[in-house]
């Protein structure tokens, strides 16, 4: 099968990250990008599946739980968008849906 | 002062306040150049210390914007790091299966919380072979603490959440209750 790409881990953030203070502060860029994949339509059956559970200090991002359109738009972009935020409350996610219009366009 | 109360002596007592007025204009005029030299150096280092400070803030923000990306690259090598010994361990051509972030479910195949947070427990790794998990893996840094979640997953599995769900096939594969996760850690 297929190799499950973790493209992003909350413990990797919190305890595990430099310069992030606390498990909320880890958890705010997961909020947002869940929000938005699941409003841009890009999650699988097993995202979905997922996203019912909530963010906690287990969670991750994987390929499985995307469809193909998601994951072509994160294997592209998210790396780009991660490089624009902090550990804040301030997560733009104009990057990601730049990169979708851009997959959407081709 | 003693000045002052030399001259209150020679001109009298109701004179006072006048030797006092004089004395403070006095005072003024002379300290006026270094009262303005010293606001002078003072608002320099004002400007300097604000020009200062907002070149910190921009260093201390673009720390803070790489630093969320450079802990998900380090995290993401040291499961990097893992998954190469994992495959070495449990090699494919010998029926082994690796698979990553797998959740803990119950017999029926619905993801299994803890009774005591209400969380579920997703796996770094495991192994298995033959349909059954043969190794158990949770990869962390070198110092970060783990308790929390092994307590979590032991309590899990406790309430009978010892499957995970093969992604290729859908089948439920038994974690053997002598198999407990294991944490390797990387730098």
């Amino acid at each position: 099968m297929a190799d499950n790409i973790v493209y992003d881990k909350v413990s990797w953030h919190y305890p595990e990250g430099k310069n992030c203070s606390n498990l909320e502060a880890a958890k705010v860029h997961f909020f947002a990008v869940m929000k938005w994949l699941k409003k841009n339509s890009l999650l699988s059956a097993e995202g979905e599946e997922i996203l019912e559970l909530g963010i906690d200090s287990d969670f991750s991002i994987t390929s499985s739980m995307l469809n193909e359109k998601g994951n072509e738009v994160f294997k592209k972009h998210y790396s780009s968008w991660l490089k624009t935020i902090d550990y804040s409350k301030n997560v733009d996610t104009k990057i990601l849906d730049d990169g979708l219009r851009e997959y959407k366009s081709i | 002062m003693i000045e002052q109360l030399s001259t209150i002596a020679s001109k009298g007592v109701e004179s006072r306040s006048e030797v006092f007025k004089e004395t403070a204009i006095k005072s003024v005029k002379e300290s006026s150049p270094l009262k303005a030299s010293k606001e002078t150096i003072e608002n320099n280092s004002l400007e300097s210390l604000r020009a200062q400070n907002e070149l910190n803030s921009a260093k201390i923000n673009a720390e803070k914007i790489e630093q969320i990306n450079k802990n998900r690259e380090d995290g993401a090598n040291r499961e990097g790091l893992a998954y190469k010994e994992l495959q070495r361990e449990f090699p494919e051509e010998k029926g082994y299966k690796i698979e990553r972030e797998q959740y803990l479910r119950d017999q029926n195949g619905n993801i299994a919380k803890d009774p005591q947070t209400g969380e579920p427990r997703r796996i770094d790794f495991t192994a298995s072979q033959n349909g059954k998990v043969v190794k158990s893996i949770e990869v962390t840094s070198e110092t970060a603490p783990k308790d929390a979640q092994i307590a979590k997953e032991n309590r899990i599995r406790d309430a009978g959440g010892n499957f995970i769900k093969d992604r290729d096939t859908g089948q439920l594969i038994e974690i053997p209750k002598d198999t407990q996760t294991e944490v390797r850690r990387y730098a």
